[in-house]
């Protein structure tokens, strides 16, 4: 091994004796690239010194803050989707049960149960499922059509970027909030009233509406349309769906 | 603990404001991906891996965003540079932010968390010989940083 070569390799390393059996014995043998390793050494150790500096502790508590605020909303959103999935599986479950009755039942009968598949229907009207939508559940279905439509949640993805863009890590994250709150609102089950006004007025109480239009407040008048119009958007998503869940 | 070093790495390669966003975004993802989490390796390397990509994903998405929408985001402020630390700290980190991304990568990673050339080429998906030179470069231009702020003696091959 030359000393060019010695060199090069020595650069490419970190503090501490070199990993290569052959650099170090070229290292015994030439004072001049002994001496460099030694300078290299020396400079490691002031730009390992400056860059593993830890941050402050208060952009460290910042980045809890908000992991823990974002896991949070994750963590609800997994709940109320893992709701969902039961209540999907326990309804399959319900008609598999329906199905295998009516099978057993068909063929147990002496008429093969013909008088049952050809006879009307029994009437449902006073079921709770034939029942009118409320007013909760209509006025849900119209706020998700809407939410869909206008693409609310594009939206709020692109004001997203703005912000992060901007520097303005409120915004941001006012925006990822609101995207998670009305990626709940979608999910949302209008055959469920009591359920879904629950999660609606927690929309109410968490004060994201009030937090949208804050950033809506401060930003300034000579900002481009297309990000006053999301925040507008945002803002009349969330205040439709706290009316409904404020709506007796 | 780990967090905080994924926290410094996140720094380095965005400056403060871009690594709490993709700090929190990479433990995010470590909380969503625990299961795949070889135990019996190292934890902080798999998170700085995570946060590797993350940054990766960040930059393509901010590049192709100012593609795709240059004039809004013209028209709001850019953040403020750091210029934290002393004369010399602030020489150094301003010289790491103008390194290319990949040199930035290795030098965060080799200088700042100490990992080891296997380690650093695993987590950025190249050998360990590139690795090395990319370093070898980087280390060209901080040299020199740090000779006119603090002149260290040195010796001269033959």
């Amino acid at each position: 091994m030359n000393c060019e070569e010695a060199q090069v390799y020595l650069e490419g390393c970190g503090a501490g004796p070199p990993d290569d059996g052959a650099v170090a014995e070229h290292l015994r043998q030439c004072t001049a690239c002994a001496q460099y390793a030694a300078s290299l050494a020396a400079e490691n150790r002031i730009l390992e010194e400056m860059l593993s500096r830890p941050p402050s502790e208060a952009q460290w508590q910042r980045v809890k803050a908000g992991f823990n605020g974002r896991m949070a909303l994750e963590l609800a959103w997994r709940g109320r989707r893992l709701q969902a999935v039961w209540a999907v599986a326990a309804a399959a479950a319900v008609v598999l049960c329906l199905g295998a009755g009516f099978l057993a039942y068909r063929h147990l009968r002496p008429d093969g149960g013909k008088e049952l598949v050809s006879g009307r229907a029994p009437s449902r009207s006073g079921g709770p499922a034939s029942q009118a939508p409320n007013s909760l559940a209509s006025g849900l279905a119209r706020l998700q059509e809407e939410v869909r439509s206008k693409q609310v949640l594009d939206e709020l993805e692109q004001l997203q970027i703005v912000f992060r863009e901007a520097g303005d890590a409120d915004g941001r994250s006012v925006a990822e909030d609101a995207e998670l709150y009305v990626e709940r609102i979608l999910s949302l089950d209008g055959s469920h009233p009591e359920q879904a006004s629950e999660i609606l007025a927690g929309i109410k109480a968490a004060g994201i509406h009030g937090r949208v239009q804050k950033v809506k407040e401060s930003i300034a008048d000579d900002a481009p349309a297309p990000l006053r119009a999301s925040l507008e958007l945002a803002a009349a998503t969330l205040d439709k769906a706290i009316f409904l869940g404020t709506e007796k | 603990m780990h967090g905080r070093a994924v926290l410094g790495f996140l720094e380095g390669m965005s400056g403060p404001v871009d690594a709490e966003d993709l700090a929190q975004e990479t433990l995010l993802q470590a909380f969503r991906r625990i299961g795949t989490f070889a135990t019996g390796t190292d934890f902080r390397a798999w998170l700085l891996t995570i946060a590797y990509h993350a940054r990766v994903h960040a930059l393509r998405r901010k590049r192709a965003l100012v593609a795709q929408d240059f004039a809004v985001l013209a028209s709001v402020p850019a953040p403020a540079a750091a210029t934290e630390g002393t004369g010399l700290e602030a020489a150094v980190r301003s010289g790491l932010a103008a390194l290319p991304e990949d040199q930035k990568t290795v030098v965060l990673l080799r200088l700042g968390q100490g990992l080891s050339h296997a380690e650093i080429a695993r987590i950025t998906g190249t050998e360990e010989a590139t690795v090395r030179w990319r370093l070898f470069r980087a280390r060209r231009v901080l040299q020199k940083l740090l000779k006119e702020w603090a002149p260290i003696g040195k010796g001269s091959g033959t």
